[in-house]
Order: C-alpha cells, then sequence, then structure tokens
C-alpha cells in the first residue's frame, strides 16, 4: 500500500494568483506587458517603456473557513511602471489593471490545463504611487483579492 | 469577548421589534466587517422603513457608543496587531520596525487602527517588497 491509497482527505490546491493575473490582465492590458519579474529600463533612454509596464506579486491571502481549505481569498499586488514625468499615464495604467482585477467575479481562468473559478472579486487596495528602490521608473501600486474555490489535486 | 449591551434602537413600530434589537446587539459584538456594518447604519437618518407595515429609529449616540466601546476597540486591536505582528516577520530589510497606533476620538465616527512603517527601514522595506499590503492579505477579516 502507497501512502497514497492511505490519504484519507482530498489535496486541495490554492489558487496561483501571479499566474492568474498574468493570463488574466494580458490580453486586457495589451499592448502593455504583464509580467512578474521587474522592468529594466534604459540607463540613457529617457523612454523605455511608452506602453508602461504591469508587473503583478502574489500578496498571499488566506482560506475563508477557518476550518476546511476550499474556499481561499488570494490577492495579487499589480504594479504599474512608466517613465518619469508620465505619471498620469501610470496611475490610469494601475487604475485600468485593478478595474479588472475587481470584476472577475463568475469567469473562469484556465492555467497550465487547470481552470480557476472567480467567485468574488474586489479592489482591496487602490493605486499608490511610491517608488520602487530597485526601479528607475515611476510606480503606482495596488491590489486586488478574489475569493477562488480550491482545485483538488491528485497523484496520476 | 463581551459587549455591554446599549439600546441601539430607540423605538419599533410592529412586531419585527424584538427581532431586530437582538440582531442589532449580535452584530455589535466586535467583528471589524460588522462594526463597519454598524457605522453605515449610523448614517441612517429618521426611521428605517421594515415593510409591512414596521419600522423602528436608529439611536446614532448609541451606535456612536457602541463603536467607540472598550470591546470593538480590543477586537479592532487584535486585528491590527495580527497584522502588524505578520509585517515583522515578514520584513526582509535589516532592522525594519512595524507599530500600531490607535485613534479612539470622541469626535470620529469609529475607533481606527493603523499599522505603518515605525523607521525608516521599513519604509524601505515595504517600497521593496510591499510587506503591509502582503500582511493585511494575509489576516482574516471575517
Amino acid at each position: 500500500m502507497t501512502v497514497e491509497d492511505q490519504r484519507p482527505f482530498v489535496t486541495i490546491k490554492p489558487p496561483p494568483m501571479a499566474g492568474l493575473m498574468v493570463q488574466y490582465l494580458t490580453p486586457l492590458m495589451a499592448p502593455t506587458p504583464v509580467q512578474t519579474r521587474r522592468p529594466k529600463p534604459s540607463a540613457t533612454q529617457d523612454v523605455s517603456y511608452p506602453d508602461g509596464f504591469i508587473r503583478v506579486e502574489a500578496g498571499g491571502g488566506t482560506w475563508v473557513a477557518r476550518d476546511e481549505n476550499y474556499l481561499f481569498d488570494a490577492s495579487a499586488i499589480i504594479h504599474a511602471y512608466v517613465d518619469y514625468e508620465h505619471e498620469p499615464q501610470g496611475e490610469d495604467l494601475c487604475s485600468t489593471a485593478l478595474a479588472w482585477g475587481g470584476n472577475a467575479q463568475g469567469l473562469t481562468i484556465p492555467l497550465e490545463g487547470t481552470d480557476w473559478y472567480v467567485t468574488y472579486s474586489r479592489i482591496t487596495a487602490l493605486a499608490t504611487e511610491i517608488v520602487d528602490p530597485m526601479v528607475m521608473l515611476t510606480r503606482y501600486r495596488g491590489m486586488v483579492t478574489w475569493r477562488v474555490p480550491g482545485v483538488p489535486i491528485s497523484v496520476s | 469577548m463581551a459587549v455591554a449591551a446599549v439600546p441601539l434602537i430607540e423605538a419599533v413600530v410592529g412586531e419585527a421589534g424584538a427581532a431586530s434589537v437582538e440582531g442589532g446587539a449580535l452584530a455589535a459584538a466586535g467583528e471589524t466587517a460588522s462594526t463597519s456594518r454598524l457605522g453605515q447604519v449610523a448614517d441612517m437618518a429618521g426611521d428605517v422603513d421594515l415593510g409591512d407595515g414596521h419600522s423602528m429609529t436608529i439611536s446614532p449616540e448609541q451606535i456612536h457608543q457602541l463603536l467607540h466601546s472598550p470591546g470593538a476597540v480590543a477586537k479592532i486591536m487584535e486585528v491590527a496587531n495580527h497584522v502588524c505582528a505578520l509585517a515583522n516577520t515578514m520584513a526582509i530589510t535589516r532592522e525594519a520596525e512595524y507599530a500600531v497606533v490607535l485613534q479612539n476620538r470622541n469626535d470620529t465616527k469609529r475607533a481606527r487602527a493603523t499599522v505603518y512603517a515605525k523607521n525608516f527601514y521599513a519604509v524601505v522595506d515595504d517600497a521593496h517588497h510591499s510587506t503591509l499590503l502582503k500582511a493585511a492579505a494575509n489576516t482574516h477579516t471575517d
């Protein structure tokens, strides 16, 4: 008998928010790139990202009921970067991404062969201008939170 | 958590009154979402139409008292202290320190607690790693 044969409960996987958000926002925000890494602007050019750059970061979260791993409140932090002197564009970019993120409820988002259903979505932090010490660009930062059922997984 | 019973509703017309009073007292049990809803109730002026000929009158003064009560403040501080402890645990920048400050002035609608970067190391840490957002996201609020 293997360990899998002995396991009495279903294994529930919580939502991978960074991957989901990249998958979800990429077509909505085009031509702005949506990625998980920090942008690397040119040290010599005034304009590195004419369409801006969006970075998505998993913010963590909690399970909704304390005694079961079924529904999760999972967050994604959205960073919108633009070249200096383009602050209004950065604020608009971040707010637009937050708006789409806050209205994902009712959608099923496929990611690497798994369908993730968003039961509830909301904006949990509005766009705030705050410098990223690692990047020579203007940054706006906000957060969205999705309530997503975990997905059962098994060893095949 | 023990919360002293206060008369939330000044006047009730109709048979729905008793249940509504009980519901109001339960909602005041100190949960943050409930206190937020109570704050919205406090904005209601005059009679609230409950339908079927029932109506009630909200007491803004008593709701104000409830939102500043020791039980509500204790619950707010419990959540804020949890967020703060998480932030201090998650902080990557050396010597970064986050702290909690409570606002419980009588001229505001409700008590509020704020988690903030206590020193410049924490300011840098939050700018780098969004520590406060992550700490808030990792805290149960209901």
